[in-house]
C-alpha cells in the first residue's frame, strides 16, 4: 500500500502522514512550512539538521514566493532555479529521500511532490596526512567524502584516460564505491577481477575500505596486508601511472591499491622526491629494518639459550653478567619485554596524543630502567627488544608493520625450543607461505619468484631519471614505456 | 580437516620434540675460553681450563679450574668436578700447550678438537716455555685482564707487527698434513709474573724440536708472505762507512740500524731438481728510521753503500738459519712443497723429505732498496 500514490492530499494530512512514519518525538526534527501564493496552499518539508537552511531561503524560499503567477509542479520543475529536481508519489520514496537531506515542496491538489538536493554535508578539511606522514613533497591527505577524494585524484590526473567506475555496495545502507585506473596502462585482467569481486559481495553494509580489503583479499586467513592502504592521493595517481588499480570507498579516506606486492609495503613516496641514490639507500634501509624487526628478539633468545658460541668474547662477559642476576629463562625475559613494548604501543595509541606522548617517554624510560634494575631483564635485551620495536616501526605500512611484529611472537618461540635451527624453521614457513599467496592473482613475493630481475631496478632500489623508462612488468600493463627511452637519453645542445 | 590435524600434529611435534635439545643458557655454563695442556705423572694429562662463571655475587667472572685424566676428554672431566656448572668448550681462543707436552707431540690432543663441531677451528695454538699450568694459573691481580684472553689479544694484535706467528687450529693442521712444510708456534714465558712472547717454537710434524728468535721468524715470514710495516734491526760492520761518518768520536767497530719494511717479498725456484739446488729472491723496500752513528746520508754513494751491506747481512742470516733448520730437520720456509710441486717430485713423503732436507743447497738474493731516510707517518 505505501508504495502506491497518497497523492492528492490536504496538507494536513499530508503533515499527518509523513509525521507518523517517525518514532517518538523525532518528528520534531522535521521542518513543515505552510505558505499561501496566489491562492495555492503550500508545504515546504524537510530534515532540518540535513538541511541548508541559507541556501533553502535564498535559492527556494525566495523565488518561490516572490513569483507572480501560481506554481504547478511543472513549473516548479522548469523554473526553480535549484538543480537535481525529482519527483516522488509514494511514502517510502519520500522517506528515503529525506533522509539523504533533500527538500520538498508539495503543492495542495497536485499529484506529486517534487524535492530538491538541498543537503550539507559535514565533513573534515583536506588535512596533511597522518598515518603516511611526508616530510617533502605534496601533503593533503585524503578525506571522509567520496566527492572531495574523486576532485582530489582527478585533479592529478586530469585525463579522459583515467576510469571511475562506480559500483554500489551494500543493502542497508548501500555506498558507493569507485574502481580507478588508467584505461591505456592498467591490465584488463586485473580490473575485471577487481570488478567481479565487488560486484558480488552480498552484505547488507560496507563500513570501510580497511573492510572492503578484508572482503576481497586473496587468502582470508593470513597475517599478512595483500592491498596496500593510502591516504595520499599523489601515491594512488602515481600508482595508477604503474598500471595499479585504485579503489576509494564512500566514507573512507583510505584508498585501495591492487595489486600490491610484499616489498611494496616497504616504498615511500619519499624514495620517488629525493635523488635516486639517497631513495635506494632509504628504502633498502627500511627492508633491511624489517628483517631485523623480526629476527632480533628470536636471535637473542636462540644465542641465550643454545648458540652461545655466536657471542664475540667481549660480548659475553657483559651479556653473561647481565644475565646471571635474571631468575627467568630467556624467552620469558623475552616475552615480558616484549609485552611492555606492546602495552606501550596500544597504550600510546589509544590515549589522546599529549597524554600518550608523555605515557611513552615515561613509560619506556621508567620500566626500561627499572625493569634492569629489579633484575627482570638483562640490560642488552632491553637494547634489542627498542632496537627491534624502533625497525618494525620504520615500514611505511602500519599495517606491515603490525603483522611483521605479531609473526615474531611464534618465531621467538621457535628460538627458544630450537634455538637458530628453529628461527630458520620459522622463516622457511613465512617463506612458504608468502611464495603461495597471491595479491589480486599477481604472486605476492614478485619479482623474487616469479624471477624477474629487471623489475629489481624499480623494487628494491632507483635508477637515474632517465632509466626509468620501462614500468615494472611483474604487474603486466598494457603499456610497458611509460616515455621514449632512446629521446630521454639524447643530450641537446642549446643551440639545437 | 586433513589440513587441521596436520597443524596440529606439527604443533604437538614442535612441543614434544623440544625436549631433545639441551638448552645452555648463557649463565648456567661455564664457558671455556683457553685451555691449557700439560704431562702430568704416570703418562697422564693435566688440563688447565680458564673459563668464565657468571654469578651475581661475585665480579670474578674467570676461574682456573684443573683436571687430570688419560684423554683429552677424561681431564675434562675431571676438570668439571671442580666447577659449579657444566663446562663447554665452544668458545676456545686458544690453546696452550707446555713444553714437555709440544716436545711430545701435540696431534692426539687435537682429535677431539677436529672431529667436535662444537669447537672452534679457529682458535689460536701457542706453547708455553714451561708448563701450561704456569701461565695459566698466575695471580689476576698483576693482569689487566684474564690471563688466556690477554695471551690471545697478544697474538691477534701484534702478529702482523711484531713477528708472533699467529696459527689457527686449522692452520695448523693444513701445514701438519702438507707434506713438505713445518710450523712454529709462538712460544710464552714468565718474566715478574707476566707472560711474555720471547721466541717461536719450529715443529717437526706435530712435535716441538726447537727455538727460533723473533729476528729468524721474520725471515720465514718474508718467505711465506708479503712483509709490511714490520721493523728489522741490524748492525753492520761500520769499516765500509769511514769515509762518510761525521766528525765525531767512534768507539764502536759496527753500526746499528733500524729499518721498516715498507714491503717486502720473495719468491722461490727449483733450479735443479737432482742436485737440490733452490733459488730465493726476495725484495725489499727499506725505509732507514734510525743509525747509530752518524753516517752523512746525503750521497747517494752512500745509500747505495748501504743497500749492499745489508743485502750481505741479509744474504748471511738466510744461509745461517737455514742450516740450523737443516740440522733440527725442520722446514719452515716449505721448500719442500716447492720440490713436490715439481712433477717429478710429486710423490714425495714425510719421511724422504726429512732425509733429503739437510742436503738442499739455497742461494738466497736479497735486492734492497731504500726508499728514504726518515719517518713521516
Amino acid at each position: 500500500m505505501k508504495t502506491t500514490s497518497i497523492f492528492p492530499l490536504k496538507l494536513n494530512e499530508l503533515e499527518f502522514l509523513i509525521k507518523s512514519n517517525f518514532e517518538k518525538n523525532a518528528d520534531e526534527d522535521l521542518l513543515f512550512s505552510f505558505y499561501e501564493h496566489q491562492g495555492k496552499k503550500v508545504v515546504v518539508f524537510g530534515i532540518l539538521y540535513l538541511l541548508d537552511i541559507q541556501k533553502l531561503e535564498s535559492a527556494l524560499l525566495a523565488p518561490l514566493l516572490n513569483a507572480s503567477e501560481p506554481w504547478t509542479v511543472k513549473r516548479l520543475k522548469n523554473e526553480l532555479p535549484v538543480g537535481n529536481s525529482s519527483l516522488a508519489s509514494s511514502v517510502d520514496i519520500i522517506l528515503t529521500q529525506l533522509f539523504l537531506g533533500k527538500i520538498f515542496i508539495y503543492i495542495e491538489g497536485e499529484d506529486e511532490a517534487i524535492s530538491y538536493v538541498l543537503s550539507k554535508k559535514m565533513q573534515r578539511s583536506i588535512e596533511k596526512s597522518e598515518t603516511e606522514s611526508v616530510v617533502i613533497g605534496p601533503q593533503p591527505a585524503f578525506i571522509e567524502s567520496l566527492e572531495t577524494n574523486l576532485n582530489l585524484l582527478q585533479n592529478l590526473l586530469p585525463t579522459p584516460d583515467l576510469v571511475l567506475e562506480k559500483i554500489m555496495v551494500g543493502t542497508a545502507p548501500t555506498r558507493e564505491v569507485r574502481i580507478a585506473y588508467m584505461k591505456s596502462i592498467a591490465n584488463t585482467t586485473d580490473v575485471n577481477t577487481m570488478r567481479q569481486r565487488i560486484q558480488d559481495l552480498k552484505i547488507d553494509e560496507l563500513e570501510d575500505s580497511t573492510v572492503l580489503t578484508q572482503y576481497i583479499s586473496d587468502s582470508s586467513i593470513s597475517l599478512f596486508p595483500q592491498f596496500y592502504l593510502t591516504e595520499l592521493p599523489n601515491r594512488v595517481a602515481y600508482t595508477l601511472q604503474e598500471g595499479k588499480i585504485g579503489v576509494l570507498v564512500e566514507n573512507s579516506p583510505l584508498c585501495i591499491i591492487a595489486p600490491s606486492t610484499f616489498f611494496s609495503f616497504f616504498e615511500t613516496m619519499e624514495d620517488k622526491y629525493m635523488r635516486w641514490p639517497v631513495g635506494s639507500a632509504l628504502r633498502m634501509i627500511r627492508m633491511i629494518a624489517a628483517v631485523l624487526a623480526l629476527l632480533l628478539t628470536p636471535l637473542y633468545v636462540a644465542i641465550v639459550t643454545y648458540q652461545y658460541e655466536l657471542i664475540p668474547t667481549e660480548l659475553l662477559i657483559s651479556l653473561g653478567q647481565s644475565r646471571a642476576g635474571v631468575p627467568f629463562p630467556p624467552i620469558i625475559e623475552a616475552l615480558i619485554i616484549e609485552l611492555f613494548i606492546e602495552l606501550l604501543r596500544e597504550a600510546g595509541a589509544r590515549l589522546p596524543t599529549k597524554v600518550g606522548q608523555t605515557m611513552g617517554i615515561v613509560g619506556g624510560i621508567v620500566i626500561g630502567q627499572a625493569a634492569v634494575d629489579a633484575g627482570l631483564t638483562s640490560n642488552i635485551l632491553i637494547i634489542v627488544v627498542a632496537a627491534s620495536a624502533l625497525a618494525s616501526y620504520t615500514s611505511p605500512s602500519y599495517s606491515m608493520g603490525t603483522t611483521i611484529r605479531i609473526i615474531r611472537f611464534p618465531i621467538i618461540f621457535l628460538a627458544s625450543l630450537y634455538g637458530i635451527l628453529g628461527i630458520m624453521f620459522g622463516i622457511c614457513l613465512v617463506l612458504i607461505h608468502l611464495l603461495k599467496m597471491t595479491s589480486l592473482g599477481r604472486p605476492y613475493i614478485a619479482p623474487l619468484y616469479p624471477l624477474k630481475v629487471e623489475d629489481f631496478s624499480s623494487v628494491f632500489f632507483r635508477l637515474p631519471p632517465a632509466d626509468t623508462a620501462k614500468r615494472a612488468t611483474m604487474y603486466q600493463p598494457k603499456d610497458p614505456f611509460r616515455y621514449s627511452a632512446r629521446n630521454a637519453k639524447r643530450k641537446r645542445d642549446i643551440d639545437e | 580437516m586433513i589440513r587441521l590435524t596436520k597443524l596440529t600434529l606439527l604443533l604437538f611435534l614442535t612441543l614434544l620434540l623440544s625436549s631433545c635439545i639441551d638448552s645452555q643458557e648463557i649463565e648456567k655454563i661455564g664457558i671455556i675460553n683457553t685451555r691449557g695442556m700439560d704431562v702430568a705423572e704416570d703418562d697422564r694429562l693435566k688440563t688447565t681450563l680458564s673459563v668464565f662463571q657468571f654469578s651475581k655475587q661475585s665480579q670474578q667472572i674467570t676461574e682456573i679450574i684443573t683436571g687430570e685424566g688419560k684423554t683429552v676428554d677424561g681431564a675434562m672431566e675431571d676438570a668439571e668436578h671442580a666447577s659449579v656448572y657444566k663446562l663447554v668448550p665452544g668458545n676456545i681462543k686458544l690453546s696452550l700447550y707446555g713444553r714437555e707436552m709440544a716436545e711430545q707431540g701435540i696431534l692426539p690432543l687435537m682429535d677431539t678438537q677436529t672431529r667436535d663441531a662444537r669447537i672452534s677451528d679457529l682458535m689460536y695454538l701457542a706453547v708455553s716455555k714451561t708448563t701450561a699450568y704456569e701461565i695459566l694459573s698466575i695471580e689476576e691481580q698483576n693482569m689487566p685482564m684474564d690471563v688466556g684472553m690477554f695471551l690471545h689479544g697478544i697474538i691477534e694484535n701484534h702478529s702482523t707487527d711484531h713477528n708472533i706467528p699467529r696459527k689457527t687450529l686449522q692452520d695448523f693442521l693444513r701445514i701438519y698434513y702438507d707434506i713438505g712444510q713445518d710450523n712454529i708456534l709462538p712460544i710464552f714465558e714468565l718474566k715478574d709474573e707476566m707472560p711474555y712472547h720471547t721466541s717461536s717454537a719450529v715443529f717437526q710434524g706435530d712435535r716441538m724440536i726447537g727455538e727460533l728468535s723473533h729476528e729468524e721468524i721474520l725471515l720465514i715470514n718474508l718467505m711465506d708472505r708479503v712483509v709490511k710495516k714490520q721493523r728489522i734491526e741490524l748492525t753492520l760492520p761500520l769499516e765500509p762507512f769511514k769515509k762518510f761518518l761525521e766528525k765525531r768520536e767512534h768507539r764502536n767497530k759496527e753500526a746499528n740500524f733500524v729499518f721498516y719494511i715498507k714491503k717486502g717479498t720473495s719468491n722461490t725456484k727449483l733450479l735443479d731438481m737432482n742436485k737440490l739446488h733452490f733459488e730465493t729472491n726476495t725484495t725489499l723496500l727499506l725505509r732507514l728510521s734510525e743509525q747509530s752513528v752518524g753516517i752523512i746520508l746525503e750521497d747517494k754513494k752512500v745509500n747505495d753503500l748501504i743497500e749492499q751491506e745489508v743485502k750481505k747481512e741479509m744474504e748471511e742470516q738466510f744461509q745461517k738459519l737455514l742450516s740450523k733448520l737443516q740440522k733440527l730437520e725442520a722446514d719452515p720456509f716449505g721448500y719442500g712443497r716447492y720440490y713436490k710441486s715439481n712433477p717429478k717430485g710429486k710423490d714425495l713423503t714425510r719421511d724422504e723429505w726429512r732425509e733429503v732436507l739437510p742436503n738442499i743447497k739455497v742461494t738466497f738474493n736479497v735486492d734492497v732498496e731504500i726508499l728514504n731516510h726518515g719517518v713521516t707517518d
